[in-house]
């Protein structure tokens, strides 16, 4: 593999590929895949056979046309916007088919526990908080797997959204309160 | 998840997990206010805030080799040879379209037309043997009444049933009169009534033994005088205003 392509931005990568690079198509697979499927993973109810579905669309997208995508603009922040669309177009459909749980219907988790708390790792804390994301709606869901897990800057998700950092914010906001609330065994991490 | 502080930068969760809910300066409980976020929210932020922080960076499943392979190929296909088996199967599809509408034009339609022509005269003609009165009502109507719409009188089915319908007609026309020329028994039938016209064609011909009268009267009275008389009958009655006509002339 060139190292200079290695070395090279997204946005560069993805002019090299515009141009048929394969080199350039294979190292922005491997920067993005890992954290697309994860992204999937955690939208999609945690459904493999989905997400990798999904996955497998989206750089199907950018293998056959390349030029979709502006250079001018952050290749994150369109990946991430193409990456919800297919997410929202798979909400839609499970709506359709009643798969879609709100909030307000998620199962309370039990609250602390001594004996199952003494027990408890940061390993189940990470797989509780994936469960009990998949009880969000999808705007509150998506915001806050781009933010704490995906890194994206509140301005990324901003333009991913189309709407005001102050919304992003306040999304935020919302959902760590929900979260917590709905995982009352884990504040022991903490002190 | 590498959820670190300096992430964060640009939001709200680098002061948020700094501080606890008494350090916090006026801007920052303005934030908060502008959010509805209370003490007890406040802390159950900045709680769940620390405990993402705790998370080990673990990656989510992984997707398999195979799917770069595959991705890898379809990059190598490029988007030409996408494009291009697009537009074959465009083209097929117009051809097969355009194929089939010659067909139907040339082919299918004239045959079909043919068919229902045939289907509409022999359904026609059937009409005129069981309902013979009614398609002779419809004849004096309309030979009465002059064209109102002329799509009707060029369609190809009402010209049939009008042609199929004058040959029946002038048919029973020729039995009437041979009927009016020869009668089985019109003499005497005739001459039995009193107030019957004293017209006798099978006898060689009008003598005029009655007065003079006006073109109107007379074809009301021989009218009168046919329905009296057995010369009319059930399959021949929409033949009575030519009957009349031939009549009044012969006198």
């Amino acid at each position: 593999m060139n190292k200079a392509t290695a070395l090279m931005t997204d946005e560069e990568l993805m002019q090299r590929i515009i141009d048929r690079d394969r080199n350039a198509f294979s190292i922005l697979y491997d920067r993005y895949s890992d954290k697309l499927m994860g992204y999937f993973m955690k939208m999609l109810w945690r459904n493999r056979e989905l997400s990798e579905d999904l996955l497998q669309e989206l750089f199907m997208k950018i293998a056959r046309q390349p030029e979709l995508f502006d250079v001018t603009r952050s290749f994150k922040a369109w990946v991430y916007t193409v990456a919800t669309n297919l997410c929202k177009m798979e909400y839609r459909k499970a709506g359709r088919r009643g798969y879609a749980v709100s909030l307000d219907n998620a199962p309370e988790l039990k609250s602390a526990d001594p004996g199952i708390t003494e027990r408890i790792d940061k390993k189940a804390f990470a797989t509780k908080l994936k469960e009990v994301l998949q009880s969000i709606d999808e705007p509150h869901k998506s915001t806050f797997v781009l933010r704490y897990f995906d890194e994206l800057s509140l301005k990324e998700i901003s333009e991913i959204h189309q709407c005001s950092e102050g919304t992003v914010k306040s999304r935020l906001f919302y959902t760590l309160r929900k979260i917590a609330a709905r995982l009352p065994q884990f504040q022991h991490l903490t002190t | 998840m590498k959820a670190d502080k300096k992430t964060f930068e640009d939001g709200f969760e680098s002061w948020v997990r700094a501080k606890r809910f008494a350090d916090l300066n006026e801007d920052e409980l303005q934030i908060l206010r502008s959010e509805s976020i209370d003490e007890a929210a406040y802390t159950e932020i900045r709680t769940m805030l620390l405990a993402l922080d705790t998370i080990a960076d673990e990656p989510d499943e992984k997707a398999t080799p195979a799917l770069k392979e595959k991705l890898m190929e379809a990059f190598d296909r490029g988007p030409q040879r996408e494009n291009r088996r697009g537009l074959i199967f465009w083209i097929g599809g117009i051809g097969l379209a355009a194929a089939a509408a010659i067909l139907l034009f040339f082919y299918v339609l004239p045959g079909l037309q043919q068919q229902s022509n045939e289907m509409a005269i022999k359904q026609a003609s059937e009409n005129n043997e069981t309902l013979p009165q009614d398609k002779g009502a419809e004849k004096e109507e309309k030979q009465a009444l002059p064209p109102e719409n002329s799509q009707v009188e060029n369609s190809p089915v009402i010209e049939a049933n009008e042609a199929v319908q004058e040959d029946v007609a002038s048919e029973e026309l020729k039995e009437v009169n041979v009927n009016c020329i020869t009668p089985p028994e019109p003499a005497d039938a005739i001459a039995e009534s009193d107030n019957l016209l004293d017209i006798r064609p099978t006898s060689g011909g009008n003598t005029g033994t009655t007065a003079p009268q006006t073109v109107t009267a007379m074809r009301a009275e021989v009218g009168e005088n046919l329905k009296k008389s057995n010369v009319v009958t059930a399959n021949n009655q929409h033949l009575t205003s030519a009957m009349i006509d031939w009549l009044v002339t012969v006198y």
